[in-house]
């Protein structure tokens, strides 16, 4: 690894004077590394740049409209965070599902999203609570915010310049009588790469949807809300026939592919029985 | 770059490029071979170690993440009294064949009993604990029964292994 | 006799990782190997090219021309070590390189081009076979037991079905490692395997005509499953060479992408089965054909095939069969050696017979079985009789008990009238194992296992078998202090290195303790002869006294036995008459399963088994290698799948070669039944393999019962499942 090159910055500034001398290499934002590390000699034509030094990447705050986690926070520090357990579950049950304690303890929550990996699981639980990114750039030397949409431009690329990167995750609070759901299908039961998954966040009153958000991870190019599907629920009854109805209007809003993992009718018909799952699910 | 950390309590510095493997410096470097590579890629925790007193597979740790980084291996380990244990109750239940996940399955279970001791807990809990590290050989059963025979003991386990 | 410990004699040092396996071994001047491989599944090699700007002088370089007699001395000594010419499938070694650094080795693979021109291809069984060529056939065997034809003109039913199963990898935790360390003429290889004599073997064909001498010793290995049992003469021929060439120490090791897509792996089959039935289920005739997929080279697919032909008549009284098998070329890597060796290919295919059977004449699946079971007495299509060792019946009778199998089917039945999330299945399974070597293979070996007596008392085990987690060194330290009435201190396990051990065969076909252990039996009844202990009534006091005494006016004790099988064990390997194998352990499995109705997936809910293994030498590890067996087979039924695309292994590792994680086992209960065998070691036959074979059929028999539809192919996955469910395919 002699050409690699890489720079662990202990504070913005640091970042952005090295940024403006490097400028025209590509950078390569390295968190935890549990994705990186394992094809770590591909990456020998970037830069890598550690962020595990910059204070604006860690820490898990809350008020009582949002949480911001630090880009940098570990899945476990999320998981065990009393802040996220009470007010974001959603997330803590998409986490329990991920990977191991051991992976747990070194992959990021600003990895994952920042992959843009369709099957990243942390992924759909923050697209249906709406959260938004924090993003530094070194070029403009400040920080600035957009919607996770925003962030994906396609599978494993998003819309930063060379440079940039998560610095937090904003994510409003839902009310508590928002019912959630999650639920993701592997291969086995643990420590599996998803074949399809559902999120769901729905605001219910005696059967009838007055709010609604969902989005499937690994049947899309980028992970986006499913407001046809949504704009159909809202307001109607959950009920065998609107459900069926519902159905096939998810059927339109994702674009599965066939892969290693899996095939594309597979996950179709997957992804539409998690609808169902998760509808028959949410109404107790 | 020049790597200052602690491993098993002693302190050490080695020279290493940014991406070297964690595991490969204990193995190669410091010549601490109790701890194996099974995959490279975080999947079958045989590579498991404590690093800052935390469950982390050694193979995705970066040089670049260590330094002043506290690392514990099973060779730093094997000499603790709780350790002594340990090996006894896994020998007794048969929870050994080939051995190779063995020393990863035997951090997993002192991180474990550190966290579970003096408390109930359930199959999925003890299974969750132990999804990171995968035996071709024993089908789980008698690693299991070892680990329900040393939670039964309420061991004491040290919040930190070295200082 | 007091109690002989059950705990291994490893266990303490595998528990502190103080064990030491090849790649923890501390070698000074060590240099790394790299195998540069084709990037093509059939092609005529135009040239090799080695930058002329790069520097190659840090780097030894091994060509297909260094190879002095460049075969793998396995079966039929058609595969390289390197390819010269043509290469045969994506993966094939064409060059080796070492170096001190291994990312020297990374650099320097940029630096050799290789120029290819593509030549035909075929990926599937079919597309060889309509090529018509003899020489992409590696093995064919027919086995003929009276007329089926005739059954089958006069039966009422015809059921006819083709079984397809899929490649497994065996994924043993410690991948591939192998090291050679020069000496002069001499080189000595240290490597993670099975057989240190196949390796020798081979060594000694790769050699030949030169002044090196080579000698092997196997140190422990971590997990082989078989996928050490031939492997390893490739690789240790690739080190031995780059090691004598540099005069320096060479290892070899696999990192897990390399070890999955480039080791052999079981071989895919396309099992055809009719069966001519009568109202009442009684088969009244069987034919067989049999498809393996063995990739580009033969390795050992003869053996495999024979296995295969030699199980498909599962746990049933046949008449009337006509089995075909044979073993197929196709451009892929090669397949090879893996728990079960054809077996459980083939008993997939025949249980799943029975379930289609018993859909047919709309009657339980038991019925089925019982009415066609093997009985003691009765005699194998082979003219084998089954009359002694048969511990079947009372496998299956304290199967059914323990899992209350009646009992479930109806209860089951029931639930999944008025379930909507989930179905509930459960499956049984009969397998039959044939122990050792098929035929009169042990009669070719001539195994030979060694002990001696030390001055002091002590007593010194030599065998080639090698301990790779299945507990052998502890197995014959038990039969040795049993026999002998000596405590485990004073037994010594010889190193596996061939200078120093006899061949006692390879450790393999589940024949180590059966056929090995016996001849330990042997030796220390040989040595309480001499002593004149023969009464086995000393204690152990009086044993080391004697024996010290002894060697203090004689001089040594060593005694040698070698095998052979009793007179009345003969086979025609043409007829494929006589004894298949000379002793067979059986298992009977039931299996409970849920199908998840949304996401499709099978789980194991419980499983049940009862295995007659004549005499579990230790009970504890004997449970541990059923569990971990039946574990195997069931990810093999449900999980593993191995993708290929354009004769290329897509599967990387862990990541997407899926086995089970402990958050998916079932519990499994295990009965050990011992119906001894007169010729093993207090009664001992076969284990090693059996609890693999019969998991997935009864896992497959459990799904058939859940979806009221036999199942045809494994693995089960929810692709599978819902194409099942819903008769449209959702699969591949």
């Amino acid at each position: 690894m002699d050409k690699m090159q890489s720079f662990s910055p202990k504070n913005l500034e640091e970042y952005h004077t090295f940024f403006n001398d490097n400028k025209e290499m590509k950078f390569l934002i390295f968190a935890g590394g549990t994705d990186l590390m394992i094809d770590r000699f591909s990456l020998e034509d970037s830069i890598i740049i550690d962020i595990s030094h910059l204070e604006v990447c860690f820490g898990i705050e809350a008020d009582e409209k949002h949480v911001t986690i630090g880009a940098a926070s570990t899945l476990n520090e999320i998981l065990y965070s009393q802040e996220v357990q009470a007010k974001i579950p959603i997330l803590v049950d998409a986490i329990k599902t991920m990977a191991s304690i051991q992976v747990r303890n070194r992959a990021t929550i600003g990895g994952n999203v920042g992959n843009a990996s369709p099957a990243g699981d942390t992924i759909t639980p923050l697209v249906v609570l709406g959260a938004s990114l924090q993003i530094y750039s070194p070029e403009a030397k400040s920080e600035r915010n957009i919607p996770l949409s925003e962030y994906f431009c396609g599978p494993c690329t998003n819309t930063l310049e060379n440079g940039e990167f998560i610095t937090k995750i904003n994510i409003p609070i839902p009310s508590e009588k928002m019912k959630y759901y999650f639920r993701k299908v592997g291969q086995r039961n643990a420590m599996t790469i998803t074949k399809a998954s559902l999120s769901c966040l729905a605001n219910i009153e005696n059967n009838e949807v007055l709010d609604i958000r969902f989005a499937a991870g690994s049947v899309s190019p980028t992970v986006q809300r499913l407001t046809k599907t949504e704009d159909f629920l809202t307001d109607n009854k959950i009920t065998d026939i609107t459900i069926e109805e519902a159905k096939k209007i998810l059927a339109k809003e994702i674009h599965p592919i066939t892969d290693i993992r899996s095939t594309k009718v597979f996950r179709m018909l997957l992804t539409k029985n998690l609808l169902v799952d998760c509808l028959r699910t949410i109404i107790y | 770059m020049i790597i200052n950390f602690f491993v098993n309590g002693k302190k050490r510095e080695i020279e290493a490029d940014p991406l070297d493997r964690l595991l490969d410096i204990l193995r190669d470097e410091l010549h601490l071979t109790g701890t194996k590579e099974g995959c490279g890629e975080g999947e079958c925790g045989a590579c498991t170690v404590f690093m800052n007193n935390k469950l982390v597979n050694s193979c995705l740790v970066p040089a670049m993440h260590l330094d002043g980084a506290h690392i514990v291996t099973i060779d730093g380990l094997r000499n603790f009294d709780f350790f002594k244990k340990i090996q006894k109750s896994y020998a007794d239940n048969g929870a050994v064949q080939c051995g190779f996940c063995t020393p990863g399955f035997v951090m997993s279970t002192i991180n474990f009993l550190r966290e579970y001791s003096n408390r109930n807990v359930t199959d999925d809990e003890i299974k969750d604990a132990f999804a990171g590290n995968i035996c071709r050989c024993t089908g789980f059963e008698k690693i299991i029964a070892a680990i329900k025979e040393l939670h039964a003991m309420n061991l004491e386990i040290p919040e930190k292994f070295y200082g | 006799m007091k109690n002989i410990s059950e705990i291994r004699i490893d266990a303490a040092t595998k528990i502190s990782g103080e064990e030491k396996y090849v790649r923890d071994l501390h070698i000074d001047n060590l240099l790394y190997a790299k195998t540069i491989r084709s990037t093509r599944a059939h092609a005529k090699i135009d040239s090799i090219n080695f930058d002329e700007d790069y520097d190659w002088e840090p780097i030894t370089i091994i060509t297909a021309k260094d190879v002095p007699n460049n075969y793998v001395a396995i079966i039929k000594n058609d595969m390289p070590y390197l390819a010269h010419g043509t290469v045969n499938y994506i993966g094939e070694p064409i060059v080796l390189i070492a170096a001190e650094k291994k990312k020297i080795l990374r650099e320097a693979e940029k630096h050799i081009a290789i120029i290819y021109e593509e030549l035909r291809t075929s990926f599937t069984i079919e597309k060889t076979l309509a090529r018509n060529k003899e020489k992409d056939i590696f093995a064919d065997i027919t086995l003929v037991d009276g007329n089926f034809e005739k059954a089958a003109g006069a039966a009422e039913h015809i059921i006819d079905e083709t079984y397809e199963t899929d490649f497994q990898e065996h994924v043993y935790i410690e991948p591939q490692c192998v090291v050679a360390i020069p000496d002069g003429h001499t080189i000595h290889i240290k490597g993670s395997m099975q057989c240190p004599f196949y390796v020798q073997n081979a060594m000694n064909e790769l050699f030949k005509n030169t002044e090196t001498i080579v000698d092997v010793t196997q140190i422990m290995t971590g997990g082989a499953f078989g996928g050490k049992e031939d492997f390893p003469s490739s690789i240790c021929g690739h080190v031995a060479l780059l090691a004598r060439k540099a005069q320096k120490p060479v290892m070899l090791s696999f990192d897990r992408e390399e070890d999955i897509r480039y080791t052999t792996k079981r071989h895919p089959s396309k099992i055809h089965m009719k069966a001519a039935v009568d109202n009442d289920g009684s088969i009244k005739g069987l034919k067989v054909d049999i498809l393996l997929d063995s990739g580009a080279y033969t390795t050992l697919s003869p053996v495999v095939l024979a296995r295969a032909v030699l199980t498909s008549f599962g746990c049933y009284r046949l008449s009337n069969v006509f089995i075909h098998g044979s073993a197929v070329k196709t451009n892929i890597p090669p397949c090879g050696a893996f728990r079960g060796f054809g077996g459980p290919q083939a008993l997939f295919a025949t249980e799943m017979l029975i379930e289609r059977i018993a859909h047919t004449l709309s009657v339980p699946v038991w019925d089925i079985k019982k009415r066609n079971l093997l009985s003691l007495g009765d005699v194998l299509p082979t003219g084998q009789p089954i009359d002694y060792s048969f511990g079947l019946p009372q496998c299956i009778e304290k199967v059914l008990i323990t899992s209350k199998y009646f009992e479930k089917l109806e209860k089951f039945s029931d639930y999944n009238k008025t379930s909507h999330n989930k179905l509930k299945g459960i499956g049984v399974s009969l397998a039959a194992h044939g122990a050792g070597f098929t035929g009169v293979g042990e009669n070719t070996i001539k195994a030979i296992a060694e002990m001696e007596v030390l001055p002091e008392g002590k007593v010194v085990i030599k065998t080639a078998n090698t301990e790779m987690g299945q507990g052998v060194d502890t197995a014959y330290k038990i039969i040795v202090s049993k026999r002998l009435n000596i405590p485990f201190e004073d037994i010594i396990i010889e190193e596996k290195n061939t200078g120093k051990v006899p061949n006692s065969g390879p450790t393999v076909a589940s024949r180590s303790t059966m056929v090995v252990g016996k001849l330990l039996v042997d030796n220390c009844d040989k040595i309480l002869d001499t002593l004149h202990l023969s009464a086995r009534d000393h204690t152990t006091d009086e044993f080391k006294q004697k024996a010290i005494t002894y060697i203090e006016n004689n001089g040594s004790i060593r005694v040698s036995t070698r095998y052979k099988h009793p007179d009345f064990i003969t086979f025609d390997e043409k007829t494929y008459r006589g004894y298949g194998y000379p002793v067979y352990s059986w298992s009977a499995n039931v299996a409970e399963v849920e199908i998840d109705l949304t996401s499709y997936q099978v789980e194991v809910k419980k499983f049940y088994t009862a295995h007659d293994v004549g005499k579990a030498i230790n009970h504890q590890q004997s449970e541990g290698q059923i569990q971990g067996g039946v574990l195997q087979g069931i990810g093999y039924g449900i999980y593993e799948e191995i993708r290929i695309k354009d004769g290329e292994i897509q599967n990387r590792g862990f990541r997407d070669y899926i086995i089970p994680t402990i958050k998916d086992i079932p519990e499994i209960f295990v009965d050990i039944i011992e119906d001894e065998y007169f010729n093993g070691p207090f009664g001992a036959k076969a284990l090693g393999e059996l609890p693999l074979v019969g998991a997935a059929p009864a896992v497959a028999s459990a799904v058939s019962f859940a979806l009221k539809k036999s199942v045809k192919k494994i693995p089960l996955t929810p692709e599978v499942i819902a194409t099942m469910i819903h008769n449209k395919n959702y699969d591949y």
